[in-house]
């Protein structure tokens, strides 16, 4: 044990996995902290309203994201129809566009002088809406639209990767499509759905662009109300520490389940599924059904966009934009190099000393189900106690005031950005690292080659397309964010997704839409690269 | 004090999770000797290797390389320890061309090149330097996976089963080969295998694992003659192995009465007699008169069904094929006792 921890890069990997601990503990802290006024005022008001609306919008988004999602993925995986191909890349593209993004777009041409509610006013002769958006229903069916690819990638890859045998046992048992599907396929595919929909919930519940714009109270929109409206910090952490609890609580049973539903494959040598042809209006039914999700998540709002962008490309000016873009792409960029960075040390001690650092890297991997909110929550607590003490020391010692060092500077967002995306890095490294067996990592050592060596002229080497593509995931995901942005920024600074997000609660959405979509041609790249990644590698085998 | 040998393995014990994986093990292995350890899988083979390359470490016992202890009383990790390694799955840095794998090894060396080519010369690659390895067969890749170990000039030199991933047709050519080059470098060198042909034919002295422990050791064909364990004689060839029945018959003497002397009395000992107890009696030879009954032809090896007359009941044995072709004229066997194993039954 000793010897293991001698070992640098052991030690390291350890010391930066426990990152993470430190806003789960800060805020954690706040379940035993006493009951303020401010609490006493929310607990009577609206904290009622925050747990309901929270769980009410992520129970409805599970539910209906779950069922979009593995249906569309079912009809991919044992159909073949024409330009199914295609469909299988477009139902993953609603993950370029924001939650927010679709937010603005459908409340705006669904609004009493939108696009649709016009034609349903002039059809119906009437001076009704159509949908009235600002609402709980509202925000279900934006958070559906824009999150259902995750259920569905999952269950997809699940679906795939059924042994054609399972079919034909169960048609030979007499059983049709349909009940291949619930009693068969659907159970198979039970642990891939539940954990599709768990980041669907995580994601719902750490939301706070869609909320804010909607005016629902939730619990991440409570965060940031308490904080900046209120300011009291421990009522906000308080808030932070049940939401939290919740995450934690969505996880564990996420992991139970999939506890009890190990399926182990008996069958051996698996023949992959033959996928079965449609055509004539079977085949139209299949392309309609997938194609309605592309439409609501992805083309819609995007071409709802262009078209405002076209309409208020006068509003920006170059230099203006340039800068807005610039630090928002330089922010993300440090960010995810910085994450990077990090991942590889994580990932590599894991190599080095499995044992040891594994459940420290559990531990990293947890930041990422930390909500935005609680996140930048679990920062500032701790970096303004530093900016306090340090203040109070250098003004007793040195008679001089340091004021707020930390707070509200770039370090305390990059140290969110780290803890809420360091997971995706190490995820991207370990399925990297993965690929080269220890063997070459032995065979370096016993040629006299050192831990550093080794690293760099191997497994980075090795794997550079893997880190690269992990450095633009993490990039697109923090271009996108948006709750402990707004939190943690220093004055003055801003990026593409807050300059939207303001401009769009100024009512000035025309305006918003060239950042929104220069975030979006940006988040279709990994998407465009993964799916090459995944074609050539169903090619190959 | 270690003039003669390169690698001291002293008492050495490893658990994995709770299980003794190796037990109290010792191993010397002299100056350019070849020495393979033989065993079935999870006997600790590959374990010692890792243990003394300095993968992982021992909970006791020490290590000796060379003039350094490397485990014990002094630790040397891996990249200092003086141990090249040939690996199952070959390792060769698919990145890298052949010149730069075995460069890898030497990056501070002033003769470099020089010392890549003459390595290279050695094993018969010299115009695959600017290759990359997926563009070489297994044995090349192989090969040059062992220039590449000799290029730091290793103490002792571990092969960790590393024809395994060769067809058969091939494996032994390419395993001569490449135990020819390390003895003319005189390289210590030990072979993990669980293949019996592999470890007899290539190595100076085989050790029989079981169970992380030695149960047996020896020259090869020592060993063969004359394994001190029913593990070993069954690993390393061809040998029949008698129930109770027809132990029976053998104490009556039908095999000879000197050898029913040799057995031990009751049931609590393995017979196991190997095809070259058999042969042929020439003229001035008694041996045992027999009736064919039945025979399967097993290449190399026929298994009979025969009856010893005078005997109730009939017992199947193994004879070589050329002797069976001689005995259907003879229908006489001659019966050698050295080939006749007793053990204490485990």
């Amino acid at each position: 044990m000793f010897r293991s921890l001698q070992n640098g890069w052991v030690l390291f990997a350890i010391l930066f996995s426990l990152i993470v601990i430190v806003p789960i503990a800060t805020v954690g802290s706040f379940v035993f902290i006493n009951e303020g006024d401010t609490w006493l005022h929310l607990k009577e008001t609206v904290l009622l309203n925050y747990i309901t609306n929270s769980l009410v919008i992520a129970l409805c988004v599970f539910i209906f994201s779950v069922i979009i999602g593995t249906m569309t993925a079912w009809i991919i995986s044992i159909f073949n129809f024409p330009c199914c191909k295609y469909i299988d890349w477009f139902l993953i593209l609603p993950l370029a566009i924001p939650s927010y993004a679709l937010c603005y777009v459908y409340s705006e041409t669904f609004g009493f002088n939108g696009f649709f509610s016009q034609m349903f006013q002039w059809l119906t002769n009437s001076n009704s809406y159509l949908v009235n958006f600002y609402s709980i229903e509202g925000a279900i069916f934006i958070f559906t639209f824009s999150l259902y690819p995750y259920v569905y990638i999952l269950a997809r890859q699940s679906f795939i990767s059924q042994s054609a045998s399972y079919i034909e046992i169960s048609k030979i048992s007499g059983h049709n499509l349909v009940k291949i599907f619930f009693k068969n396929s659907i159970p198979y595919a039970r642990p891939a759905i539940i954990g599709g929909a768990t980041l669907v919930i995580m994601e719902t519940l750490a939301d706070y662009g869609v909320a804010d714009y909607l005016g629902i109270d939730t619990f991440t929109k409570g965060i940031y109300r308490t904080w900046f409206n209120l300011g009291d910090i421990n009522s906000a952490g308080k808030l932070s520490s049940i939401l939290l609890l919740t995450v934690f609580f969505v996880i564990f049973i996420e992991r139970t389940s999939r506890r009890k539903a190990k399926y182990n494959k008996n069958i051996r040598n698996d023949r992959p599924l033959i996928k079965r042809n449609l055509s004539g209006f079977n085949a139209y039914l299949a392309i309609t059904l997938c194609l309605i999700p592309v439409f609501l998540g992805f083309l819609i709002p995007l071409i709802t966009l262009i078209s405002w962008c076209f309409k208020s490309i006068s509003y920006w000016d170059l230099y203006s934009f340039i800068k807005i873009i610039f630090s928002s792409f330089s922010i993300a960029f440090i960010a995810a190099i910085l994450c990077m960075a990090c991942a590889i040390i994580i990932v590599y001690g894991l190599r080095v000393n499995y044992k040891f650092v594994s459940p420290f890297a559990r531990i990293a991997s947890m930041g990422y189900s930390i909500p935005g909110a609680v996140a930048a929550i679990g920062i500032l607590i701790p970096i303004i106690w530093m900016d306090n003490n340090l203040n109070i020391f250098f003004s007793k010692y040195f008679n001089y005031s340091t004021g707020l060092l930390l707070s509200g500077s770039l370090a305390a967002l990059l140290f969110a950005y780290l803890i809420r995306f360091l997971a995706l890095s190490i995820q991207s490294v370990e399925n990297a690292f993965i690929r080269v067996p220890n063997s070459l990592d032995n065979a370096a050592k016993v040629l006299g080659a050192t831990n550093k060596k080794i690293l760099k002229n191997i497994l980075i080497k090795l794997n550079i397309n893997g880190i690269c593509l992990g450095i633009l995931v993490v990039f697109v995901d923090i271009l996108k964010e948006l709750p402990a942005t707004i939190i943690l920024r220093p004055y003055d600074f801003s990026t593409l997704a807050i300059k939207a997000h303001e401009l769009a609660m100024d009512e000035r959405l025309y305006e918003a839409s060239l950042p929104l979509i220069t975030i979006i041609f940006v988040c279709l790249c990994p998407l465009f690269v993964i799916n090459k990644i995944t074609t050539k590698y169903k090619r190959e085998n | 004090m270690y003039d003669n040998e390169s690698l001291i393995v002293n008492d050495v014990t490893h658990f994995y999770k709770k299980t003794k994986s190796i037990n109290n093990f010792s191993l010397r292995v002299k100056k350019g000797e070849v020495v393979s350890l033989l065993g079935p899988s999870g006997c600790g083979k590959t374990t010692l290797l890792r243990l003394i390359a300095g993968f992982d470490d021992p909970v006791s016992g020490e290590i000796i390389i060379g003039e350094n202890i490397v485990y014990g009383s002094n630790y040397i990790s891996t990249e200092k320890r003086g141990v090249g390694m040939l690996f199952q799955d070959i390792a060769l840095f698919p990145h890298l061309t052949v010149g730069k794998n075995i460069g890898f090894a030497i990056e501070n060396n002033k003769n470099r090149n020089e010392v890549i080519i003459n390595l290279l010369k050695k094993v018969g690659l010299e115009k695959f330097i600017n290759r990359y390895p997926d563009t070489l067969s297994g044995g090349q890749q192989q090969r040059v996976a062992l220039a590449r170990a000799l290029a730091r000039n290793p103490e002792v030199m571990l092969l960790d089963e590393p024809f395994a991933s060769l067809d058969t047709w091939s494996k032994y050519d390419i395993g001569e080969g490449l135990i020819k080059i390390l003895k003319s470098s005189n390289t210590s060198t030990l072979i993990v295998t669980h293949d019996p042909q592999e470890a007899m034919r290539l190595s100076d002295r085989v050790l029989i694992m079981l169970n992380g422990t030695i149960v047996d050791e020896g020259a090869p064909d020592k060993l063969y003659k004359s394994s001190k364990h029913s593990f070993s004689a069954r690993l390393l060839g061809p040998i029949m192995d008698f129930k109770e029945q027809e132990k029976q018959l053998i104490f009556k003497g039908i095999f000879g009465k000197k050898f029913s002397e040799k057995v031990i009395k009751g049931n609590n000992f393995e017979l196991l007699i190997r095809p070259d107890a058999f042969s042929i009696p020439n003229e001035n030879e008694k041996g045992f008169e027999l009736e064919i009954i039945s025979y399967k032809n097993l290449g190399l090896l026929t298994e009979l069904e025969i009856n010893v007359s005078g005997s109730p009941l009939n017992i199947k044995i193994l004879v070589y094929t050329n002797i069976f072709n001689m005995l259907i004229n003879v229908k006489k066997l001659l019966f050698d006792k050295e080939w006749a194993f007793v053990f204490p039954k485990s």
